[in-house]
């Protein structure tokens, strides 16, 4: 112990007396461990953080499973429970104390300022109880709240509280307006709490009871056993494992998929530990992502310490004299690499410290270049897993760069040494190939980082470049839902009438329509269709679809290439009809007319196809073209989340507000969201690809610079070592230019090997991102060589300035060098 | 006479160069007296201070036969010969070889750190050396605020302070003025004197007269 204090102190010292190197040290290593602590927070968030609920530890998950892939081996955590399934769990499920279940929905609210759309949360009376909290004021909801014919009630956020009531101290016990109805404030939530999940900033939490007047199906969704839509979760039981609280559901699953076999048939349930961050089935998703997310600043620090490696390296080379010494005393090479390798593990304490510190600010830069929607409340603040994991990357960096180092000097050639020599020459070759072998395994590391950076950012490129099969400009969309505030079928057809023709008699506005969902918006709606034929119970074509109103082609500027537009004539009653684009057009009758056939969805009346639209993009401007088609929204029920869309010929941005006045004028207390220009709406869809372009180029960047200065470092090293010999080679004849050529020659030597190198795992590495890009290959050539000769060009100009340094040298100065 | 402490025999050094082989020492017999105070002297290059590192185990590419009290050291693993090194061997060095960031005191505690000695025994250790060696008032300082004859006093200090039955010199007084270098050969006269072997290698004959036996290299071989 007294021996690592010793070491501890003289590594503080030694380092204080080298400032250049240990500052340059620091830095690079503060840096590559920064970016790995950055990234590791938003893992955290999203994989491991607790939820922020007192013992936390005993909460668990009550995850819905079912059976997916060819043999149905693998578990797909993408299901729900139906409320029925829920109560069956509650009443059977004996080794979990308490259980809850919850929905996050949208919520109209009314009261406190203008009508806005919150994120709302639809939970069993359990729900805060389960969680253990208390309230900030008032209390949570108890069983009476949870029955049939309940005063609606409701507890608030305390964001929600501040931000819209003031913190009004007599908020509790009064009515405020949701979904048009009054809803009785009974708590308020805790100081910091928006729900269990990343990303879910829960503003209102209501009871099942109101599931009528919450949800527009909410009438049926508590009886119905087919509609799976709930999340779950609870505390386990005292001295219950998790085992076997899994085992026990498990069981309960099989014996309902027995007594429920068409429903629940392959589906089943597990126990699983709770965390804050994801639930199960996008964390099943997530899952490569944010490895592949974590690998990226991992390669950074990976090529810092084959940096600051080289840097120990070069100081162990003028500390030789030292180490001989020590051996000449009774060291042993146990004592002298415990020693050396305290010198760098103090290095990388210091270096965390301030890579931590960085971690903060990246994570800021982060959010700000990945333009994470500001909805989305990601959790990024460090908590003791970052500072663990911060640890113990500062601990596993000071190992991996301070290991050959300390190796390599604790084998020093002792006479030698001790004579003021060399070292021996059999110690040069081999610090001469381990130093260059670092220098190659940073420029190849730097090459693969930097292919991936280029590879998304040509899919950028070729996606800003897709024709969305929209005109984006001159065009508006603004989204109301009229089934949360109350509205029957009737009064939504009224307010639509009402609406287009106050909005069509604008100023500049040529075109209005209505839909939904909204064109490039972040919701999709799937199903399967089938044309009419001999084999039409069969072949089903897996197809997206939008209702539409009349006008709508000429709103979003997509043209028919055959038949008509929908008019007031295809009406509820009226002969079904629908327009196809061009792929199901092709994908259901090849090289047929479509104008007159018929397809229908499921057991539906058939529809008559009366026109074709031009494809375009639906949902993602990468998307694969996909069977879409139209259907008058007269010929649909009950529709949510209608947009407006008009296009204009002025400014479409300053028609916004507009807008949003003549639907306020029809409906005072209905609240707008994703009012968006379409061009604004068509941005947003590349938030995905412009957020991985940013953040690889970032650290492609960072890669970059530092195998700049790792070979720029070796290169100076080297010229300073060989000062003398370069003198005797001009005072022998040599000219300046050829000694440049020599030191430039050397530098491009190792980047060459680096560049080959790092273009072959490149080439291995990048089929892990194929799925990512769009309209280039992971392979693709144009990118790996214009990657290749970026990082070769600034190969050369790192070898170029110390090489330019050697070729100044004044033979006299240098032959009396030393 | 009774058993040496020291016994080389048939001692051999090369390397190879070109297609044969280069001698740096030459079939050493030599046997060295408990107590003895030896001087080696020769030409540059006779092959001196490569024996004095191979008496030192400093140097373990050898062939021949090496006896230090009871034990061949020819037939010890490196890892042995370093036990053995720690065990009964100091060294000084021409160029004193004190570690510049570390103080005097700190200097002296080194060789005993690295033979396992507790901390509070140390402390004793090196202020006995200390005072011994006439240094409290330097205890603080490091090297390059010492003087050569300074420096290499610790240095012998250092060389001592775990009271080796061997000590080994490699042209101790060779980077010092004559008054200093004086100092140190009697400093030398004191600790043979009170039992310690000391072989030493000089080119100076003014040394060689502060011992009772020269040994002569040249070329590798033992001449006198």
């Amino acid at each position: 112990m007294s021996s690592l204090a010793a070491d501890f102190r003289y590594a503080i010292r030694s380092l204080a007396k080298t400032p250049g190197f240990t500052v340059v040290a620091i830095l690079t290593l503060a840096l590559g461990i920064g970016a790995n602590s950055s990234v590791f927070t938003l893992v955290n968030a999203a994989l491991f953080r607790p939820v922020p609920a007192p013992h936390s530890d005993q909460l668990v998950r009550l995850a819905a499973t079912r059976a997916e892939g060819p043999s149905r081996r693998a578990t797909s955590f993408r299901r729900a429970f139906s409320y029925p399934e829920f109560r069956d769990y509650t009443t059977q499920l004996r080794s979990l104390a308490s259980l809850a279940a919850f929905q996050d929905i949208p919520l109209s609210l009314g009261s406190g300022g203008e009508p806005e759309r919150t994120k709302g949360l639809i939970t069993s009376a359990t729900y805060f109880r389960v969680l253990g909290f208390r309230p900030a004021a008032g209390r949570f909801f108890n069983s009476e709240d949870d029955v049939p014919g309940a005063t609606p009630v409701t507890v608030i956020s305390h964001a929600l509280w501040q931000r819209r009531f003031g913190s009004a101290p007599d908020l509790v016990g009064r009515a405020i307006t949701i979904n048009g109805r009054p809803f009785t404030v009974i708590g308020v939530a805790p100081e910091r709490f928006a729900g269990t999940e990343l990303g879910l900033a829960i503003e209102l939490w209501v009871p099942f009871a109101s599931a009528r007047v919450a949800m527009p199906d909410g009438g049926t969704l508590l009886e119905d056993r087919t509609a799976p839509w709930l999340r779950a979760f609870g505390r386990l039981g005292p001295g219950v494992t998790l085992d076997q609280a899994d085992a026990e559901a498990r069981t309960i699953a099989t014996r309902l998929a027995t007594a429920y076999p068409a429903i629940l048939e392959g589906n089943s349930a597990r126990v699983i530990p709770m965390t804050g961050g994801l639930d199960p089935g996008n964390r099943q998703e997530a899952g490569p992502i944010l490895g592949l997310l974590m690998a990226v600043p991992a390669l950074v620090l990976l090529i810092a310490c084959a940096n600051v490696a080289n840097l120990m390296l070069a100081r162990a080379t003028s500390r030789r004299r030292e180490v001989g010494i020590r051996v000449a005393l009774g060291a042993t090479r146990g004592r002298l690499f415990m020693q050396l390798l305290t010198e760098s593990l103090v290095l990388t304490l210091l270096a965390g410290a301030i890579g931590l510190l960085l971690s903060f600010w990246l994570n800021d830069l982060l959010i700000a270049v990945s333009e994470l929607p500001p909805e989305v409340a990601v959790a990024l603040t460090p908590d003791i897993r970052v500072l663990g994991f911060t640890a113990a990357v500062a601990l596993f960096t000071g190992v991996l760069f301070g290991l050959a180092p300390a190796l390599g000097a604790s084998r020093t050639d002792l006479v030698p040494t001790l004579k003021g020599e060399g070292g021996g020459l059999g110690l040069q070759v081999r610090r001469s190939r381990l130093v260059s072998s670092l220098v190659v395994a940073q420029v190849a590391l730097s090459l693969v980082l930097l292919v991936a950076a280029g590879l998304f950012l040509r899919t950028l490129g070729k996606a800003l470049r897709v024709d969305p099969g929209v005109d984006t400009s001159h065009a508006v969309a603004v989204s109301f839902d009229l089934r949360i505030q109350g509205y029957d079928a009737a009064r939504q057809g009224a307010f639509y009438t009402q609406l287009l023709e106050r909005v069509r008699g604008l100023p500049g506005v040529t075109a209005a329509s209505l839909a939904s969902p909204m064109p490039l918006g972040s919701r999709l709606i799937s199903s399967t269709v089938a044309a009419e034929g001999p084999n039409q119970d069969d072949a089903n074509v897996q197809v997206s679809y939008a209702a539409v109103w009349p006008a709508y082609f000429a709103a979003v500027g997509t043209s028919l290439t055959r038949g008509r537009e929908f008019t007031t004539r295809d009406v509820a009653g009226a002969p079904p009809v629908v327009i196809v684009n061009e792929t199901l057009a092709h994908r259901l009758w090849p090289g047929q007319d479509p104008i007159g056939k018929r397809l229908r969805f499921g057991g539906e009346p058939f529809l008559e196809v009366v026109g074709v639209a031009r494809d375009g993009k639906y949902h993602e401007l990468t998307e694969r073209p996909r069977g879409f088609l139209y259907v008058p929204e007269r010929q649909r029920a009950d529709l949510s989340d209608i947009t407006l869309l008009v296009r204009t010929a002025g400014d479409p941005r300053s028609l916004i507000p507009v807008l949003g006045e003549a639907v306020h004028a029809l409906d005072r207390s209905l609240p707008l969201f994703q009012a968006i220009t379409l061009e604004d709406a068509l941005r947003q869809r590349l938030d995905g690809e412009r957020g991985a372009s940013s953040v690889l180029g970032v650290f492609g960047g960072l890669a970059l610079l530092l195998a700049a200065l790792g070979l720029y470092g070796v290169m100076a090293y080297a010229v300073a070592q060989r000062t003398r010999e370069v003198g005797v080679r001009m005072a022998l004849g040599a000219e300046r230019p050829r000694v440049l050529r020599q030191f430039v020659g050397e530098g491009m030597r190792l980047a060459t090997i680096g560049i080959v190198i790092g273009l072959v795992i490149a080439a291995a590495l990048t089929r892990v991102i194929a799925q990512f890009l769009y309209g280039i290959t992971a392979t693709d050539v144009f990118t790996f060589a214009l990657c290749a000769a970026v990082l070769g060009s600034v190969a050369a100009l790192a070898s170029f300035i110390p090489a330019r340094r050697a070729a100044q040298v004044d033979p006299m100065v240098a032959l009396r060098y030393e | 006479m009774n058993e040496p402490m020291i016994s080389l025999h048939n001692v051999e050094k090369s390397y190879p160069q070109g297609g044969g082989r280069v001698f740096v020492l030459r079939q050493i017999a030599l046997d060295i007296q408990p107590r003895e105070f030896i001087t080696i002297m020769g030409p540059s290059g006779a092959g001196k201070s490569t024996l004095l590192a191979i008496l030192g185990m400093l140097d373990g590419d050898w062939t021949g036969e090496y006896r230090l009290l009871t034990e061949d050291v020819h037939k010890l693993k490196p890892k042995d010969r370093v036990a053995l090194h720690k065990q009964y061997v100091g060294f000084v060095f021409q160029q004193y070889h004190l570690l510049d960031d570390l103080t005097v005191a700190e200097n002296l505690d080194i060789p005993l750190s690295y033979r396992d000695i507790k901390k509070s025994e140390r402390q004793a250790v090196v202020a006995d050396t200390l005072d011994r060696f006439g240094m409290v008032a330097k205890k603080d300082l490091y090297p390059r605020q010492l003087s050569g004859g300074q420096q290499q006093l610790v240095a012998v200090a250092r060389s001592v302070i775990h009271k080796p039955r061997l000590l080994l010199a490699d042209e101790p007084t060779g980077n010092l003025h004559s008054e200093q270098g004086r100092e140190i050969m009697e400093l030398f006269k004191q600790l043979n004197t009170a039992g310690t072997t000391i072989v030493q290698v000089t080119h100076s004959e003014t040394n060689a007269t502060y011992g009772n036996r020269i040994v002569q290299l040249k070329d590798g071989w033992i001449v006198k």
